[in-house]
């Protein structure tokens, strides 16, 4: 994969369905959408409509949430046809998972559990990751997750682990500064260490959203403005790589968007001091 | 050059098999934990547990089989965190599909999904949708006291959840909405395909 290659799309929303009346007025400050892939995959007429309408509209990045690339049993065949059907429908310059597993034992979890840092957890997400990218035409890029607990006598570090992850399946990194954060405070290791030890000329997109504390510990909650301690995060992250999307995660308590607009402001101008970053290019959205 | 050092294929297979077995029991761990009653409590003074009595790590964590090994080493601190996350994201998604009912119950909503989710596992592909459409008829069944325009959002909703889940149009002839004052007395209707459902607006 050759991040450079990439069009640079700016910064952008994470677009949920309450946001779909305001969208319009903010055509200007939204640079592109990333849509939850699940939500539009065999949709119904109307979810299908809203999409196209989207798409019409504004540069489109779809993210998928229940591949589960890190279930030893393998993938589910007929999601990844669907995640990959919905890719080729949208033809974007790169599209989106998690580095976890959300189904084992033929349990759906519900959300996204960390895999421990072994050469075992490698060796199934490359068998994954190989499988789904033989449907796509697309480059993939993962993305890092808030993990929730950890596992004793791992192989590897964090930062090791995405770095052999990224070599070893030539995939981009959707790095979300929000869960980097997180796992850095609730696991006492320096954010920024970990941050120059990825591989970051393979940083293609950024998430960030605020997260707040509960008893002590960070909660990744998708509901809150971004922290103060995320944005500096974000400008070490503009330090050392050329990012070439940004996507603002609000899923819950979801304000008017003139509230959220501001914050992409924000990260406009961050981003915008790396230096070798360039105005967002003309990309065009696909239509068909 | 090789990407990991040569093993012998059953010791490879073996090593898969294990890796399986050990996601399927955290998978386990985690829906019982955030679904388990005896948990509910611990859930909602997580604070005060970590203030007084909080097990140490490496002891078992509760919602997991107590003899499971391969949960042993689980911190349960993290694991009850995980767990109580587990369950406010089916508790927010929830909340999602049924809007009016969330609106009108406000905190009860959570404590009555909590309940629910004692005999109602996540699972399957559309988990989600199905979270939706047995809560909203769980609620219509077992919950008291239900106002009676919490009854009608209730059940505008679960024929809304309904037709998500299985992916027919509805039609809704000159029905505006529960949002809107209806006048006392009239029908509403459902159509969906052959079946038609209806109730009457009681308030």
């Amino acid at each position: 994969m050759s991040v450079d290659r990439l069009p640079t799309l700016g910064v952008g929303l994470g677009f949920r369905e309450p946001m779909l009346a305001e969208l319009f007025a903010f055509r200007q400050q939204i640079d592109f959408l990333e849509i939850t892939a699940d939500h539009y995959m065999n949709a119904l007429p109307a979810k299908s409509a809203e999409l196209d309408l989207l798409r019409r509209n504004f540069p489109l990045i779809p993210h998928g949430l229940a591949m589960s690339l890190g279930s030893a049993e393998g993938l589910d065949d007929r999601y990844v046809k669907n995640y990959a059907n919905l890719v080729q429908r949208l033809n974007p310059p790169w599209c989106s998972e998690h580095i976890a597993f959300t189904r084992a034992g033929g349990i759906d979890i519900g959300h996204l559990a960390p895999l421990p840092k072994t050469d075992t957890s490698l060796r199934v997400l490359n068998n994954n990751i190989s499988k789904l990218q033989d449907q796509l035409q697309t480059p993939l890029i993962l993305e890092n997750i808030t993990e929730m607990f950890r596992y004793p006598d791992e192989s590897y570090d964090g930062a090791d682990f995405l770095g052999k992850l990224c070599e070893q399946n030539n995939i981009g990194l959707l790095l979300d500064v929000t869960n980097l954060f997180i796992n850095a405070a609730n696991q006492g290791f320096d954010p920024v260490l970990h941050l120059k030890r990825l591989p970051t000329d393979r940083i293609v997109q950024l998430h960030f959203v605020g997260g707040f504390v509960e008893n002590g510990k960070w909660v990744d909650s998708h509901a809150h403005n971004t922290n103060a301690e995320i944005w500096d995060l974000m400008r070490e992250v503009a330090n050392i790589a050329n990012v070439k999307g940004s996507i603002l995660e609000r899923d819950e308590h979801i304000p008017p968007l003139a509230e959220l607009i501001p914050e992409l402001q924000t990260a406009r101008e961050i981003l915008a001091k790396h230096p070798s970053a360039t105005s967002k290019d003309s990309y065009i959205t696909p239509r068909g | 050059m090789s990407k990991h050092p040569i093993r012998s294929k059953a010791s490879l297979e073996s090593e898969l098999a294990d890796f399986a077995k050990q996601q399927a029991r955290i998978a386990q761990a985690l829906t019982h934990a955030s679904t388990s009653p005896s948990d509910s409590s611990q859930r909602t003074s997580l604070s005060s547990q970590r203030n007084n009595s909080i097990p140490a790590k490496n002891k078992n964590c509760d919602g997991a089989n107590k003899n499971d090994a391969l949960t042993q080493w689980m911190d349960s601190d993290e694991f009850h965190r995980a767990a109580e996350t587990l369950i406010r994201k089916r508790i927010s998604q929830t909340k999602n599909l049924l809007p009016f009912s969330s609106e009108i119950l406000g905190s009860v909503f959570a404590t009555h999904f909590r309940q629910f989710a004692t005999n109602h596992h996540f699972n399957g592909p559309k988990a989600i949708l199905l979270d939706g459409l047995r809560f909203s008829h769980w609620l219509l069944r077992n919950a008291r006291n239900l106002s009676p325009a919490c009854t009608d959002a209730l059940r505008w909703e679960h024929a809304c959840c309904r037709q998500l889940v299985f992916s027919y149009n509805l039609h809704f002839p000159k029905f505006k909405g529960l949002h809107e004052q209806v006048p006392k007395g009239r029908w509403a209707f459902v159509r969906a395909g052959r079946f038609i459902r209806r109730w009457q607006i009681s308030h």
